[in-house]
């Protein structure tokens, strides 16, 4: 059981390394490890961070009239 | 005039200790007769802390050695530097022990736990927040906490933690009133060398906390900085004191590192759950009972469980932490409580048992000496940090009486169940073990042992030696654990497997230890019905040549009838190799699967399903040998 608790957090935290350097996250090896030792709070962290960064990168350009 | 607010002050102290004292000894007190056997707590772990409190001074009074024993698992012995022996409070209370005995004391030292538990609490608060009430809440809260109530079930080596708040106290005392570095390490250097005597886990994990501390104040209360770096010296200077105090100690236990994995509990096995904050154990009166289900699988068991905050005082201490998160009086002990119950989850987080993440936990728990502690037990500190913040937000300006009815509300799920948390055992020893009936020194084996062995000894006077067997630390007693018989005899869990044991391997194993005396504790209606152990065991140790001879209402002592050989190295070597009995048992049900299977096949296909056994023996190498399956099945 514990092995495959470790895979999971292993698998989640190559994901979060490639896709933190993709989506040019700050610390990307930071957000690994900590998914890797916390994976519970961590993982979801990292998606709802990852989700306010893509809004506030989508959001537009006050228009000045 | 500042003698006389000295006195006072003094005073006040005292009547706190007073105080604390009543409500331990209130709560704790046992309404029923008691005996000079009956003690405080239940389970086996007890009778080991009195066993270890009397060793101190029967060890001094016969020049006996201080940390290691052949009274228990005779004749190999037992090394005590890492079992739970309890040296600071066997010391000091030796002469006590010697004129009322380990029983008596033991029952006062788990009395006067939780009181001196709140009262280094009280100390701490008070000398942070100089506010008397908010002072002696924040006491009772961790003196009373849910890992004190859970400890004082059994566990004196970890209840007995006065000195964790009492360390805290000394930093807040040397941060206020500019001690220098000698005093504060004077101070903590007692304070850690007593802790690492009553229990070298808490003193290493106080000391790693104590460092978690270091840091989280350095990172969230930038103005205190100046005054951290006064601090460390202090601190250092008292780590280095205990540690030059214990040295000849950690010298013993550094000689017998390579025993210590075997005493310890695996740390994943004992990880506070995640629902274990907000789900009530049996220890508490509200709930407690209705939650049983859920709790029974969480880790560990419910002397561990000190995890249980409650939903009302979690949402009060995050609302206030939130409200307050600028202000380092509240960041800082909520950051560092928030760090403490996190790493209490463990290598791996559990919700309700079932493992469903990796834990922060999982980065130190192969560690040397790390490994050794148990996470559960990181609440300890978790607690005190919630004990001092809430005494700030208590002593803090405004009305007062609202934060003292929120706080009894919290509380109120809280409360200890007195029918669960009060518990007296009464040990009753065989008569044969107390009234000289076994000669002095003599060599015995108690059977069956449900861990009662170590007070008997006691009881009788430390009278004979114990064969084998001993309960002072956890683990399987080198070498008797690898005959393939002692499980079965020793585990209760194994006793289906009693008629399969070899009594020549019975008999070889007690002449091999010199066993003089077996004592088989039952009552005539126990040895009376054959599916007993203790009637399995009679059974056994008559076909092994044994014979009862003498036989009482509560145990029967066998002696072996003709004198018996001890077996030569050869002997005991093949021994070694035959197949435990359980494990021969499940290749036995293995077996007999596969030969029902093959025969319904041989049936169904109408085929011949001897020529196919024959094939399936021949072929398939099944793990008993060829003889054993024809013999047994077919």
């Amino acid at each position: 059981m514990a092995s495959n608790t470790i895979w999971v957090a292993l698998i989640s935290a190559g994901f979060v390394f490639r896709d933190a350097k993709r989506q040019k996250m700050p610390q990307p090896l930071a957000w690994t490890g900590a998914v890797l030792i916390f994976w519970a709070a961590a993982l979801p962290w990292y998606l709802w961070q990852r989700h306010r960064d893509k809004l506030a990168s989508t959001q537009p350009c006050t228009e000045l009239s | 005039m500042k003698v006389t607010n000295k006195i006072t002050q003094i005073l006040k102290h005292e009547l706190a200790l007073l105080l604390f004292l009543t409500a331990s000894c209130a709560f704790y007190f046992n309404p029923e007769p008691v005996s000079a056997t009956t003690y405080f707590g239940s389970g086996p772990d007890p009778l080991g802390f009195i066993w270890f409190l009397n060793w101190r001074v029967f060890s001094a009074q016969h020049h006996l050695p201080f940390f290691f024993t052949y009274f228990a698992n005779a004749p190999a012995g037992t090394d005590l530097s890492w079992t739970t022996n309890v040296l600071s409070l066997g010391l000091l209370t030796a002469p006590l022990t010697a004129k009322f005995g380990a029983f008596a004391v033991y029952n006062g030292l788990m009395l006067a736990a939780p009181a001196l538990a709140c009262w280094g609490a009280y100390l701490a608060a008070f000398e942070l927040t100089e506010d008397y009430l908010a002072a002696l809440t924040a006491g009772l809260l961790f003196g009373f906490s849910s890992y004190m109530l859970g400890q004082l079930l059994d566990h004196l080596n970890l209840c007995f933690i006065f000195a964790v708040p009492f360390c805290l106290w000394a930093c807040i005392a040397a941060a206020k009133h500019g001690w220098g570095a000698w005093r504060l390490g004077a101070w903590l250097g007692l304070g850690l060398a007593f802790q690492f005597g009553v229990s070298q886990e808490i003193f290493a994990s106080l000391v790693m906390f104590a460092a978690i501390a270091v840091v989280v104040l350095h990172i969230l209360h930038r103005a205190g900085r100046s005054m951290l770096r006064r601090l460390l010296p202090g601190m250092a200077l008292g780590l280095g004191l205990s540690l030059v105090l214990i040295s000849p100690l950690i010298w013993d236990m550094l000689r017998h590192y390579a025993d210590a994995g075997r005493n310890v509990a695996a740390a994943k096995n004992y990880s506070t759950d995640l629902l274990g904050f907000v789900i009530p154990t049996p220890i508490d009166w509200l709930g407690g009972n209705l939650f049983k289900p859920a709790t029974k699988i969480f880790q560990g068991n419910y002397a561990e469980e000190g995890a249980y905050i409650g939903l009302p005082l979690l949402v009060l201490l995050a609302s206030l932490v939130w409200r307050n998160r600028a202000d380092p009086r509240f960041s800082v002990p909520g950051a560092f409580a928030v760090a403490a119950a996190i790493l209490s989850l463990g290598p791996y987080a559990h919700a309700l048992g079932h493992e469903m993440s990796t834990a922060p936990w999982i980065v130190a728990f192969k560690l040397p000496f790390l490994k050794s502690m148990l996470p559960m037990r990181f609440m300890l500190y978790a607690w005190l940090a919630i004990a001092v913040l809430l005494a700030t937000w208590l002593a803090a300006p405004g009305r007062k009486y609202p934060r003292y009815a929120a706080l009894a509300f919290c509380l109120l799920f809280l409360t200890p169940s007195r029918a669960y948390d009060r518990n007296w055992t009464r040990l009753t020893t065989p008569a044969m073990l107390t009234d000289r009936g076994i000669p002095p020194d003599s060599r015995i084996l108690v059977l069956p042992e449900y861990f009662n062995e170590m007070g008997y000894q006691y009881e009788s006077g430390m009278n004979f030696t114990l064969a084998a067997q001993g309960y002072l630390s956890g683990g399987l007693p080198d070498p008797f654990a690898k005959w393939p018989l002692y499980r079965t005899i020793f585990r209760e869990k194994y006793q289906p497997y009693i008629p399969m044991v070899d009594p020549h391997m019975l008999a070889a194993f007690l002449a091999t230890y010199q066993v003089q005396y077996v004592v088989l504790t039952g009552s005539a209606t126990d040895f009376a019905d054959s599916q007993t152990q203790s009637a399995e065991l009679a059974a056994l140790l008559q076909q092994a040549g044994w014979t009862a001879v003498r036989t009482d209402a509560d145990a029967r002592l066998y002696r072996p009838a003709p004198p018996q050989a001890v077996p030569d190295a050869a002997e005991i070597e093949a021994y070694m190799h035959v197949q435990r009995p359980e494990n021969r048992a499940r290749a036995i049900d293995y077996e007999t699967y596969w030969v029902r299977s093959i025969r319904s096949l041989a049936h169904l296909a109408g085929l011949n399903a001897q020529s196919l056994l024959d094939i399936y023996v021949a072929h398939a190498h099944p793990p008993l040998p060829v003889s054993a399956i024809e013999g047994e099945l077919w």
